[in-house]
């Protein structure tokens, strides 16, 4: 008689445990795998005054051969909200459309511009199917829809393409800063210390065919659009923020040179950058301890890098170089945008919070007339052989 | 139900007679005695009965019976009969008895009995019963000479380094096996019979100084419950007398090496044997036990730990694998890579079943072929591995019947699921469990029933030791033998649980112990 009420017990233990899993369970509905289809891009674009039109690129499954794998199919929609809009979509295709492997969101620079990006990420956050690793990025055509139009190179699929280009850039090109959709959130909230920069694409013919490339970064006050930075003015930027882990920097040989012509390539190997403030109760300033340790990977011109003195004297040259552009990319960047793109409010709100609210008010007012002092040491450890 | 039992009554009221004929005591006279032999073995025709008288005194009448087959025939002519006729030994009737033994019948085994029952024994088991007139006991003479079956590797438990002697049928040859390898006194061998009407002869080996005296008493405990008709093989007893008795687990292990069980005899365990099985129960049985071989032993400690490790991770991988596939194709499709995904939807575009029930239906057809490779005769074997490898794997997936990336599942967990035979029953079991759990609630389904598994296997006991030891008990010494195999000079105890004379290696007084 006992066993048996221990017996009930333990059933009746069970099935708590199943029952509990049901109500603990978040998002455990089946779906099956060929009733899905994988958006990995989205494109979103105006269509009209109350319309957006979304352009979402999505794995091609319909042929199942194996000359097709990898192709991308479009699907396009219309709708006054991006939910409304992907909920349209749905209308056109009878499977399921699947956001957790989306890559990348392109955003015509149009809307960038005129209505700010937030309204548009917003829904890319919020739901749960995309993650929040999606990268936003901005299309410098006319329209954002063109960018998947393009041909890929070595994928087929240009999200993916995309995705993989901005993902390594700052290890080899440095042309551009990768961001995630949850730390342009980040940005956007609270104190607004840093001016948001997000990658900026555009369409460029290569063997006659039109390609995607990553073309520097978009600068945005607040949520709104306000230019661009070149790519070369980029890796410039990327010195200053201290993500440069790569790339390529090429160097006059010769200061009098008349045109000032750069024939050697440094690639980077390692650098790091300190950076630091100081304010007199007037005016900032940036300070920049830059090392950078590089490669000489080039040399254009008749010098003899064996020799030390040679070596010191490219060192010389390569640093005032460097600071001159360095110093001008960011006189152009206060210039012209006036805008913390490079975090300095972040680093005073950490280190000095009152010194912090008090320069808060007219923050753009302090960053458009900081002065920058540049510290570079450039380290070469490799002149490269010649065969 | 009524005439069942009615035939039950009549049936029993037979046998209850029969049973009464059994307890007479013998009798001091020799016909009496044959006759009542002779009703006992009624219609059983091997029983041979020969009267003899000495030819120096005739008075001297002796009846030797043994069980036709079962014989030794030239030790009974040599050293029974002849002996018996030809002895010019002093004797007279009805004070005979220990002077035959003594002076007379030449055989090493010599038992004098009164019981009727111990003579049916012995007469089936090989022995010659002289009957003495005028004597109310009778001799039980050793004449066993049965064919057994040579000594051989044991199929299922290969070595490619070390003994290659297995297990017979016949007790005592096993016994010498074992004895052979442990030459000392402290190796005890206690025998002991089974089953109310195959009364088979059984037998526990442990190591008097090492072996842990309450997991013998509970033994012997166990055992004194068996009230079973027959014990063909090891097996009757290890259900009968195993703890949690519904587990898929094994509580008690097997093997049919008298090198394994010496091995176990060392580490402190007991031995069970019974006659007519080659298979060797061996106890307590530790969960690490599952995923040890003999051959670890006998081989380079790299080698055996990288083996050992691919056994525990093959078992693991054999009971997720299927339900982790149905959580990606089905629950979780986000925590794969996109190319992984992109490929698995196009292999899945276009098949007909749902991915769930594509699962259980090649599970179930593994299962299946598995069970036809062991009951087909071994003639026509490859027909079936040309049936069940390429139509089921091939042509299913060319014709769109299955997905492929389900043929690399089942393939998965069939192959892991061969590197552990010891838990193969209860790895059938599990998987099931887990996909059910995954085809129903996704990963968190996955992770309950892993946790009930979990729970389960820590609740396992093997005759009251703990068969998998919690973390906060594990010692570095205790590890030595589980995960990895540590080389032989660093295996300096015995497992903990098992004894409590646990150095193996060098004196008592080393202090390194742990």
């Amino acid at each position: 008689m006992k066993i048996g009420v221990i017996a009930i017990k333990r059933l009746v233990g069970i099935l708590l445990i199943l029952i509990l899993c049901t109500l603990l369970s978040g998002c455990w509905n089946y779906r099956g795998l060929n009733k899905l289809s994988i958006v990995t891009g989205v494109a979103v674009d105006r269509k009209d005054d109350n319309n957006y039109q979304l352009t979402m690129e999505t794995v091609d499954l319909t042929a199942a051969s194996k000359e097709s794998a990898g192709k991308s199919q479009i699907i396009q929609s219309e709708g006054k909200t991006m939910f409304e809009a992907i909920r349209n979509a749905k209308k056109r295709v009878t499977k399921k459309l699947y956001f957790s492997d989306m890559k990348v969101l392109v955003v015509s620079n149009q809307i960038a511009r005129e209505e700010g990006i937030k309204s548009i990420l917003d829904f890319f956050m919020r739901d749960a199917e995309p993650r929040e690793t999606v990268i936003p990025i901005i299309s410098q055509e006319k329209t954002a829809k063109e960018i998947f139009a393009a041909s890929g190179v070595d994928a087929k699929i240009i999200s993916e393409e995309l995705q993989k280009m901005i993902d390594k850039d700052s290890e080899t090109t440095a042309s551009t800063r990768k961001i995630a959709n949850y730390q342009v959130f980040n940005m956007l909230q609270g104190e607004k210390e840093m001016s948001l920069v997000m990658p900026a694409v555009h369409l460029v013919l290569n063997n006659e065919k039109k390609v995607v490339e990553v073309n520097g970064i978009a600068i945005f006050k607040a949520d709104k659009l306000k230019g661009y930075l070149s790519p070369e003015d980029t890796h410039y930027y990327l010195f200053t923020v201290d993500e440069v882990k790569g790339g390529i920097l090429t160097f006059p040989s010769n200061e009098k040179n008349q045109k000032w012509y750069d024939d050697l390539s440094f690639e980077i190997a390692k650098n790091k950058t300190k950076r630091s403030y100081s304010y007199d109760g007037n005016r900032l300033k940036f300070i920049l301890d830059i090392k950078t340790t590089a490669v000489l990977d080039e040399v254009g011109a008749d010098i003899d890098v064996i020799k030390k003195e040679n070596i010191e004297k490219i060192k010389s040259t390569a640093d005032r170089v460097f600071t001159d552009r360095l110093e001008s990319v960011i006189k152009k960047e206060q210039i012209e945008f006036g805008c913390d793109i490079f975090g300095i409010g972040t680093m005073i709100h950490k280190s000095n919070p009152l010194l912090w609210s008090q320069l808060k008010e007219n923050w753009e007012y302090y960053i458009q007339t900081m002065e920058v002092e540049v510290r570079p040491e450039f380290l070469i450890i490799n002149t490269g052989l010649e065969k | 139900m009524w005439i069942i039992f009615l035939m039950g009554e009549d049936f029993m009221i037979k046998s209850s007679l029969k049973e009464n004929k059994i307890t007479t005591l013998l009798s001091e006279s020799l016909e009496k005695n044959i006759a009542t032999l002779k009703d006992i073995f009624i219609d059983d025709d091997t029983i041979a009965i020969r009267f003899i008288t000495n030819c120096h005194n005739t008075m001297l009448k002796y009846c030797i019976v043994h069980n036709d087959g079962l014989i030794n025939a030239s030790i009974i002519n040599e050293n029974i009969i002849k002996p018996l006729m030809l002895s010019k030994v002093e004797l007279s009737r009805g004070q005979q008895i220990d002077i035959l033994i003594h002076q007379v019948v030449l055989i090493n085994q010599v038992k004098k009995t009164k019981e009727w029952q111990e003579i049916i024994e012995a007469v089936t088991y090989g022995d010659t019963i002289l009957f003495i007139d005028g004597e109310s006991e009778v001799l039980i003479l050793n004449s066993k000479g049965f064919n057994i079956r040579a000594i051989a590797e044991p199929d299922n438990e290969k070595v490619i380094n070390g003994p290659r002697e297995g297990f017979g049928e016949a007790l005592m040859m096993n016994l010498s096996m074992i004895r052979r390898r442990l030459r000392n006194n402290e190796l005890k061998i206690k025998f002991r019979s089974f089953g109310k009407r195959t009364h088979t002869q059984a037998c526990i080996c442990y190591i008097d100084s090492i072996v842990n005296k309450n997991v013998l008493e509970e033994l012997y405990r166990r055992l004194d419950t068996i009230d079973i008709d027959g014990v063909l093989d090891t097996n009757y007893i290890t259900e009968l007398i195993r703890d949690s008795r519904f587990s898929p687990f094994r509580a008690t292990g097997y093997t049919e090496r008298p090198d394994v069980v010496v091995g176990k005899l060392l580490e402190g365990r007991i031995i069970l044997l019974v006659d007519g099985s080659p298979v060797a129960l061996t106890l307590p049985y530790l969960f690490i036990e599952n995923f040890q071989s003999n051959e670890d032993y006998y081989m380079n400690f790299y080698y055996s730990s990288l083996a050992r490790f691919l056994r525990i991770f093959s078992f693991i991988l054999s009971i997720t694998v299927p339900s982790l596939y149905i959580i990606i194709v089905a629950f979780n499709q986000e925590i794969v890579p996109t190319t992984l995904l992109t490929n698995l939807v196009r292999e899945r575009m276009g098949v007909p079943l749902p991915a769930v029930l594509e699962v259980f239906v090649m599970l179930i057809l593994f299962d299946i072929l598995k069970e036809a490779g062991i009951r087909v005769p071994s003639g026509i074997g490859h027909a079936l591995s040309l049936v069940g490898g390429l139509v089921i794997g091939q042509a299913a997936v060319s014709a769109k019947l299955v997905a492929a990336p389900m043929i690399i599942v089942v393939a998965v967990t069939a192959i892991t699921g061969m590197l552990v035979p010891r838990v193969d029953a209860s790895v059938i079991y599990l998987r099931l469990l887990l996909l059910i759990l995954s085809a129903t609630f996704g990963i968190l389904g996955f992770i309950s029933g892993s946790l009930i598994i979990m729970t389960h296997l820590l609740n396992l006991h093997s005759f009251g030791i703990p068969q998998l030891t919690p973390m906060e008990e594990l010692k570095y010494q205790e590890v030595k033998d589980t995960f990895v195999r540590g080389p032989w000079w660093k295996m300096l105890n015995r497992p903990e649980v098992l004894t409590k004379n646990k150095t193996r290696l060098g004196s008592e007084d080393r202090g390194d112990c742990d």
